[in-house]
Protein backbone atom coordinates (compact mmCIF):
# COMPACT_ATOMS: atom_id res chain seq x y z
CA UNK A 1 0.00 0.00 0.00
CA UNK A 2 2.71 2.35 0.96
CA UNK A 3 4.80 1.34 -2.05
CA UNK A 4 1.96 1.85 -4.14
CA UNK A 5 1.77 5.83 -2.66
CA UNK A 6 5.66 6.21 -2.94
CA UNK A 7 5.01 5.09 -7.10
CA UNK A 8 2.12 7.46 -7.34
CA UNK A 9 4.06 10.55 -5.39
CA UNK A 10 7.26 9.13 -7.33
CA UNK A 11 4.82 9.54 -10.71
CA UNK A 12 3.93 12.51 -9.79
CA UNK A 13 7.35 14.36 -9.34
CA UNK A 14 8.70 12.57 -12.64
CA UNK A 15 5.81 14.58 -14.33
CA UNK A 16 5.98 17.65 -12.72
CA UNK A 17 9.66 17.58 -13.74
CA UNK A 18 9.27 16.53 -17.46
CA UNK A 19 6.61 19.53 -17.35
CA UNK A 20 9.12 21.94 -16.01
CA UNK A 21 11.74 20.70 -18.19
CA UNK A 22 9.10 21.21 -21.25
CA UNK A 23 8.24 24.42 -19.89
CA UNK A 24 12.14 25.50 -19.66
CA UNK A 25 12.96 24.02 -23.00
CA UNK A 26 9.67 25.57 -24.57
CA UNK A 27 10.78 29.25 -23.29
CA UNK A 28 11.16 30.63 -26.46
CA UNK A 29 7.37 30.31 -27.67
CA UNK A 30 6.51 33.37 -28.68
CA UNK A 31 3.15 35.51 -27.43
CA UNK A 32 1.39 38.30 -28.66
CA UNK A 33 2.78 41.95 -27.57
CA UNK A 34 0.86 44.91 -27.40
CA UNK A 35 3.53 46.80 -27.94
CA UNK A 36 5.42 45.47 -31.28
CA UNK A 37 6.41 48.72 -33.58
CA UNK A 38 4.74 49.12 -37.13
CA UNK A 39 7.94 48.37 -38.52
CA UNK A 40 8.07 44.69 -36.98
CA UNK A 41 4.02 44.12 -38.13
CA UNK A 42 5.61 44.60 -41.58
CA UNK A 43 7.41 41.71 -41.76
CA UNK A 44 4.28 39.28 -40.79
CA UNK A 45 3.88 36.26 -42.60
CA UNK A 46 6.52 36.58 -44.70
CA UNK A 47 6.70 33.11 -47.05
CA UNK A 48 9.63 33.99 -49.79
CA UNK A 49 12.32 36.31 -49.76
CA UNK A 50 15.27 37.20 -52.37
CA UNK A 51 18.45 37.60 -50.83
CA UNK A 52 20.51 40.57 -52.39
CA UNK A 53 24.30 41.46 -50.91
CA UNK A 54 25.30 44.31 -52.11
CA UNK A 55 28.09 47.63 -51.31
CA UNK A 56 28.47 50.88 -52.99
CA UNK A 57 30.80 50.62 -56.09
CA UNK A 58 33.51 52.93 -54.51
CA UNK A 59 33.80 50.59 -51.16
CA UNK A 60 34.38 47.58 -52.93
CA UNK A 61 38.21 47.77 -53.77
CA UNK A 62 38.72 48.03 -50.07
CA UNK A 63 36.05 45.33 -49.42
CA UNK A 64 37.90 42.61 -51.42
CA UNK A 65 41.05 43.90 -50.09
CA UNK A 66 39.97 43.28 -46.71
CA UNK A 67 38.52 39.99 -47.61
CA UNK A 68 35.07 40.21 -46.91
CA UNK A 69 33.39 38.20 -48.96
CA UNK A 70 29.89 38.83 -50.35
CA UNK A 71 29.07 35.48 -52.07
CA UNK A 72 29.74 34.11 -48.34
CA UNK A 73 28.07 36.87 -46.55
CA UNK A 74 25.17 35.66 -48.94
CA UNK A 75 25.48 32.09 -48.16
CA UNK A 76 25.21 32.58 -44.84
CA UNK A 77 22.03 34.84 -44.79
CA UNK A 78 20.23 32.21 -47.46
CA UNK A 79 21.56 28.87 -45.36
CA UNK A 80 19.91 30.58 -42.00
CA UNK A 81 16.93 31.94 -43.70
CA UNK A 82 16.20 28.42 -45.14
CA UNK A 83 17.22 26.18 -42.41
CA UNK A 84 15.47 28.19 -39.19
CA UNK A 85 12.28 29.15 -40.69
CA UNK A 86 9.56 28.07 -43.92
CA UNK A 87 10.80 31.09 -45.67
CA UNK A 88 11.62 30.16 -49.27
CA UNK A 89 14.50 31.76 -50.83
CA UNK A 90 13.90 32.66 -54.26
CA UNK A 91 16.32 33.32 -57.09
CA UNK A 92 15.24 35.75 -59.80
CA UNK A 93 16.84 37.60 -62.65
CA UNK A 94 13.92 39.94 -63.22
CA UNK A 95 14.15 43.45 -62.68
CA UNK A 96 10.37 44.17 -61.92
CA UNK A 97 10.27 41.18 -59.88
CA UNK A 98 7.93 42.31 -56.68
CA UNK A 99 8.74 39.56 -54.18
CA UNK A 100 9.95 40.82 -50.89
CA UNK A 101 13.86 41.23 -50.45
CA UNK A 102 16.46 40.85 -47.77
CA UNK A 103 18.98 43.46 -48.86
CA UNK A 104 22.19 43.24 -47.16
CA UNK A 105 24.30 46.35 -47.39
CA UNK A 106 28.29 46.47 -46.42
CA UNK A 107 29.68 50.16 -45.67
CA UNK A 108 33.27 50.36 -44.96
CA UNK A 109 35.10 53.60 -43.87
CA UNK A 110 38.78 53.84 -43.29
CA UNK A 111 41.11 57.19 -42.51
CA UNK A 112 44.56 57.57 -42.65
CA UNK A 113 44.29 59.39 -39.30
CA UNK A 114 43.28 56.16 -37.45
CA UNK A 115 46.42 53.94 -39.51
CA UNK A 116 44.97 50.04 -39.47
CA UNK A 117 41.24 50.58 -38.57
CA UNK A 118 38.31 49.90 -40.38
CA UNK A 119 34.65 51.40 -39.56
CA UNK A 120 31.95 49.16 -40.53
CA UNK A 121 28.10 49.58 -40.88
CA UNK A 122 26.12 46.20 -41.79
CA UNK A 123 22.79 47.43 -42.91
CA UNK A 124 20.22 44.75 -43.41
CA UNK A 125 16.50 45.90 -44.65
CA UNK A 126 13.53 43.77 -46.15
CA UNK A 127 11.87 45.80 -48.80
CA UNK A 128 8.22 44.87 -50.21
CA UNK A 129 5.37 46.05 -52.07
CA UNK A 130 3.86 48.96 -50.84
CA UNK A 131 1.13 51.57 -51.80
CA UNK A 132 1.73 55.88 -50.34
CA UNK A 133 -1.47 57.27 -50.78
CA UNK A 134 0.29 60.41 -50.40
CA UNK A 135 1.72 59.63 -53.76
CA UNK A 136 -0.94 57.63 -55.30
CA UNK A 137 1.40 55.15 -56.18
CA UNK A 138 2.85 51.23 -55.82
CA UNK A 139 6.19 51.24 -55.30
CA UNK A 140 9.23 48.60 -53.67
CA UNK A 141 10.55 49.60 -49.97
CA UNK A 142 12.06 49.15 -47.11
CA UNK A 143 9.79 48.56 -44.19
CA UNK A 144 12.05 47.14 -41.73
CA UNK A 145 15.54 47.88 -41.36
CA UNK A 146 18.40 47.29 -38.83
CA UNK A 147 22.05 48.82 -38.70
CA UNK A 148 24.80 47.02 -37.14
CA UNK A 149 28.29 49.15 -36.24
CA UNK A 150 31.57 47.97 -35.44
CA UNK A 151 35.18 49.56 -35.32
CA UNK A 152 37.83 46.60 -35.91
CA UNK A 153 41.53 46.46 -36.87
CA UNK A 154 41.74 46.10 -40.69
CA UNK A 155 43.27 42.47 -40.05
CA UNK A 156 40.18 41.29 -37.95
CA UNK A 157 37.69 42.61 -40.31
CA UNK A 158 36.54 40.01 -42.01
CA UNK A 159 36.84 37.70 -38.96
CA UNK A 160 34.12 39.67 -37.60
CA UNK A 161 31.83 41.00 -40.07
CA UNK A 162 31.47 37.10 -40.84
CA UNK A 163 30.90 36.48 -37.43
CA UNK A 164 27.70 39.02 -37.19
CA UNK A 165 26.21 38.33 -39.77
CA UNK A 166 24.40 35.41 -38.44
CA UNK A 167 23.98 37.16 -35.05
CA UNK A 168 22.16 39.80 -37.63
CA UNK A 169 19.92 37.40 -39.55
CA UNK A 170 18.80 35.58 -36.26
CA UNK A 171 17.60 39.29 -35.16
CA UNK A 172 15.34 39.65 -38.19
CA UNK A 173 14.09 36.06 -38.19
CA UNK A 174 13.14 37.04 -34.98
CA UNK A 175 11.29 39.36 -35.93
CA UNK A 176 9.33 38.14 -38.25
CA UNK A 177 8.33 35.47 -36.19
CA UNK A 178 6.87 37.59 -33.67
CA UNK A 179 5.12 39.67 -36.55
CA UNK A 180 3.40 36.50 -37.67
CA UNK A 181 2.47 36.01 -33.81
CA UNK A 182 1.11 39.18 -33.27
CA UNK A 183 -0.52 39.72 -36.61
CA UNK A 184 -1.75 36.23 -37.90
CA UNK A 185 -3.64 35.32 -41.68
CA UNK A 186 -7.13 36.46 -40.86
CA UNK B 1 49.47 47.95 -95.22
CA UNK B 2 49.66 46.27 -92.03
CA UNK B 3 50.86 49.33 -90.50
CA UNK B 4 48.31 51.33 -92.40
CA UNK B 5 45.29 49.10 -90.96
CA UNK B 6 47.13 49.60 -87.58
CA UNK B 7 47.23 53.30 -87.71
CA UNK B 8 43.36 53.50 -89.02
CA UNK B 9 42.40 51.18 -85.64
CA UNK B 10 44.61 53.64 -83.92
CA UNK B 11 43.30 56.40 -85.24
CA UNK B 12 39.49 54.83 -85.01
CA UNK B 13 39.82 54.19 -81.18
CA UNK B 14 41.54 57.29 -80.14
CA UNK B 15 38.15 59.04 -81.89
CA UNK B 16 35.99 57.15 -80.30
CA UNK B 17 37.78 57.82 -76.33
CA UNK B 18 37.73 61.68 -77.53
CA UNK B 19 34.04 60.81 -78.19
CA UNK B 20 33.20 58.84 -74.96
CA UNK B 21 35.64 61.17 -72.75
CA UNK B 22 34.19 64.15 -74.75
CA UNK B 23 29.78 62.54 -73.15
CA UNK B 24 31.12 62.22 -70.09
CA UNK B 25 32.27 65.84 -69.53
CA UNK B 26 29.30 67.46 -71.84
CA UNK B 27 27.11 64.56 -70.24
CA UNK B 28 27.55 64.97 -66.51
CA UNK B 29 25.09 67.34 -65.55
CA UNK B 30 22.49 66.28 -67.63
CA UNK B 31 20.24 63.46 -66.24
CA UNK B 32 18.98 61.57 -68.55
CA UNK B 33 14.86 61.53 -68.66
CA UNK B 34 14.69 58.06 -68.61
CA UNK B 35 17.25 57.30 -66.13
CA UNK B 36 15.84 55.02 -63.50
CA UNK B 37 15.57 56.75 -59.84
CA UNK B 38 15.36 53.96 -57.27
CA UNK B 39 11.96 53.42 -55.45
CA UNK B 40 13.20 54.70 -52.10
CA UNK B 41 14.44 58.10 -53.82
CA UNK B 42 11.16 58.38 -55.42
CA UNK B 43 8.89 58.09 -51.90
CA UNK B 44 10.74 61.30 -51.02
CA UNK B 45 8.34 63.30 -53.46
CA UNK B 46 6.71 66.21 -52.14
CA UNK B 47 7.89 66.25 -48.67
CA UNK B 48 7.07 69.78 -47.33
CA UNK B 49 7.09 69.27 -43.91
CA UNK B 50 8.67 66.39 -41.50
CA UNK B 51 8.79 65.63 -37.67
CA UNK B 52 12.81 65.72 -36.78
CA UNK B 53 13.99 63.09 -34.03
CA UNK B 54 17.31 63.00 -33.17
CA UNK B 55 18.17 59.58 -31.11
CA UNK B 56 21.65 58.85 -29.38
CA UNK B 57 21.36 56.03 -27.29
CA UNK B 58 22.44 57.07 -23.58
CA UNK B 59 25.68 55.16 -22.67
CA UNK B 60 26.77 57.09 -26.22
CA UNK B 61 25.52 60.65 -25.65
CA UNK B 62 27.52 60.51 -22.42
CA UNK B 63 30.49 59.66 -24.34
CA UNK B 64 29.90 62.40 -26.82
CA UNK B 65 28.98 64.95 -24.49
CA UNK B 66 32.52 64.55 -23.22
CA UNK B 67 33.75 65.77 -26.56
CA UNK B 68 31.90 68.71 -26.65
CA UNK B 69 28.88 67.14 -28.65
CA UNK B 70 25.20 67.46 -27.89
CA UNK B 71 22.09 66.24 -29.07
CA UNK B 72 20.58 69.51 -29.11
CA UNK B 73 23.28 70.82 -30.84
CA UNK B 74 22.77 68.15 -33.91
CA UNK B 75 19.33 68.31 -33.67
CA UNK B 76 19.31 72.19 -33.84
CA UNK B 77 21.45 72.38 -36.60
CA UNK B 78 19.21 70.07 -38.51
CA UNK B 79 16.52 71.69 -38.16
CA UNK B 80 18.32 75.07 -39.31
CA UNK B 81 19.70 73.52 -42.78
CA UNK B 82 15.68 71.83 -43.49
CA UNK B 83 14.32 74.71 -42.69
CA UNK B 84 16.96 76.78 -45.09
CA UNK B 85 15.76 74.29 -47.62
CA UNK B 86 12.02 74.76 -47.48
CA UNK B 87 11.34 72.11 -45.09
CA UNK B 88 9.09 72.45 -42.33
CA UNK B 89 10.15 70.83 -39.42
CA UNK B 90 7.10 70.49 -36.92
CA UNK B 91 6.35 68.87 -33.65
CA UNK B 92 3.15 67.20 -34.43
CA UNK B 93 0.44 66.12 -37.24
CA UNK B 94 -0.22 63.04 -39.30
CA UNK B 95 3.63 63.97 -41.48
CA UNK B 96 6.40 61.95 -42.44
CA UNK B 97 9.40 61.77 -39.96
CA UNK B 98 13.29 62.26 -40.31
CA UNK B 99 15.16 60.23 -38.09
CA UNK B 100 18.71 60.50 -37.01
CA UNK B 101 20.23 57.64 -35.04
CA UNK B 102 23.82 58.38 -34.63
CA UNK B 103 25.75 55.74 -32.49
CA UNK B 104 29.66 55.65 -31.67
CA UNK B 105 32.37 52.64 -31.33
CA UNK B 106 35.34 52.00 -29.63
CA UNK B 107 37.78 48.83 -29.43
CA UNK B 108 40.27 48.39 -27.15
CA UNK B 109 42.87 47.69 -29.79
CA UNK B 110 42.33 51.40 -30.90
CA UNK B 111 42.05 53.54 -28.22
CA UNK B 112 42.11 57.23 -29.58
CA UNK B 113 40.21 56.18 -32.55
CA UNK B 114 36.16 56.53 -32.35
CA UNK B 115 33.92 55.08 -35.41
CA UNK B 116 30.48 57.24 -35.55
CA UNK B 117 27.77 56.27 -37.87
CA UNK B 118 24.67 58.61 -38.92
CA UNK B 119 21.42 56.04 -39.70
CA UNK B 120 18.85 59.06 -41.15
CA UNK B 121 15.63 57.19 -42.16
CA UNK B 122 12.09 58.77 -43.27
CA UNK B 123 9.30 56.93 -42.01
CA UNK B 124 6.15 57.31 -43.23
CA UNK B 125 2.38 55.47 -43.46
CA UNK B 126 2.47 52.94 -46.36
CA UNK B 127 -0.27 50.16 -47.16
CA UNK B 128 1.61 46.52 -47.64
CA UNK B 129 0.00 45.29 -49.67
CA UNK B 130 0.88 41.37 -48.67
CA UNK B 131 -0.69 41.98 -45.30
CA UNK B 132 -3.34 44.46 -45.81
CA UNK B 133 -2.29 46.79 -43.51
CA UNK B 134 -1.28 50.59 -43.14
CA UNK B 135 1.88 51.06 -41.31
CA UNK B 136 4.46 53.61 -40.69
CA UNK B 137 7.81 52.27 -42.11
CA UNK B 138 11.29 53.70 -42.63
CA UNK B 139 10.81 53.97 -46.92
CA UNK B 140 14.16 55.06 -46.90
CA UNK B 141 17.45 55.38 -45.49
CA UNK B 142 20.76 57.10 -45.47
CA UNK B 143 24.01 55.66 -43.23
CA UNK B 144 26.93 57.51 -43.07
CA UNK B 145 29.98 56.59 -41.31
CA UNK B 146 33.22 58.49 -39.94
CA UNK B 147 36.18 57.42 -38.22
CA UNK B 148 38.55 59.72 -36.27
CA UNK B 149 40.59 60.36 -33.87
CA UNK B 150 39.51 61.84 -30.43
CA UNK B 151 40.80 64.87 -31.27
CA UNK B 152 38.59 65.54 -34.35
CA UNK B 153 35.45 64.55 -33.00
CA UNK B 154 33.86 66.98 -32.07
CA UNK B 155 34.91 69.16 -35.98
CA UNK B 156 34.02 66.16 -38.22
CA UNK B 157 30.75 65.54 -36.80
CA UNK B 158 29.65 68.77 -37.44
CA UNK B 159 31.11 68.65 -40.60
CA UNK B 160 29.01 65.11 -41.45
CA UNK B 161 25.69 66.70 -40.08
CA UNK B 162 25.21 69.47 -43.17
CA UNK B 163 26.69 66.79 -45.81
CA UNK B 164 24.23 64.18 -44.58
CA UNK B 165 20.84 67.45 -44.84
CA UNK B 166 22.53 68.13 -48.19
CA UNK B 167 22.30 64.82 -49.64
CA UNK B 168 18.57 64.08 -48.63
CA UNK B 169 18.26 67.70 -50.27
CA UNK B 170 19.57 66.42 -53.30
CA UNK B 171 17.40 63.44 -52.80
CA UNK B 172 14.46 65.28 -52.50
CA UNK B 173 14.75 67.30 -55.38
CA UNK B 174 15.62 64.67 -57.84
CA UNK B 175 12.30 62.77 -56.58
CA UNK B 176 10.55 66.04 -57.05
CA UNK B 177 11.79 66.33 -60.33
CA UNK B 178 10.91 63.11 -61.24
CA UNK B 179 6.95 63.40 -59.99
CA UNK B 180 6.59 66.64 -61.90
CA UNK B 181 6.57 64.79 -65.43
Amino acid sequence: MLGRQCLRLETIVISVIMLMAVIGTAAPILRRSKTISDEVLSLSRLETLRVIVTSPPAMQDKIHQLDISMGRIRSQVVEQVMNRTGIEVVKTSKIDDQEPRLRVIILVRNSPDVNGAISVAIHLAIEQVVYIDRLQRHFVLPTYSLLENMLVLEKKASKEVHEVIPRLVDRVIRRVEQATVNLPAP
Amino acid sequence: MLNRTKHTLIGLLTASMTLVVAFIVTGGPILPDKAPIPDEVQSLANLSELKLEVIIPSAMLIHLESFSVSREMIRGEMENLLEENGVDVVEEGDVPTCTVVVTTNTSSDLPRAMGVTFHLSIEQVVFVKRIEKSLSAPTYALVHGILVTHDDVSREMRKTVPMLIQQLMRRMSQANLHAEK
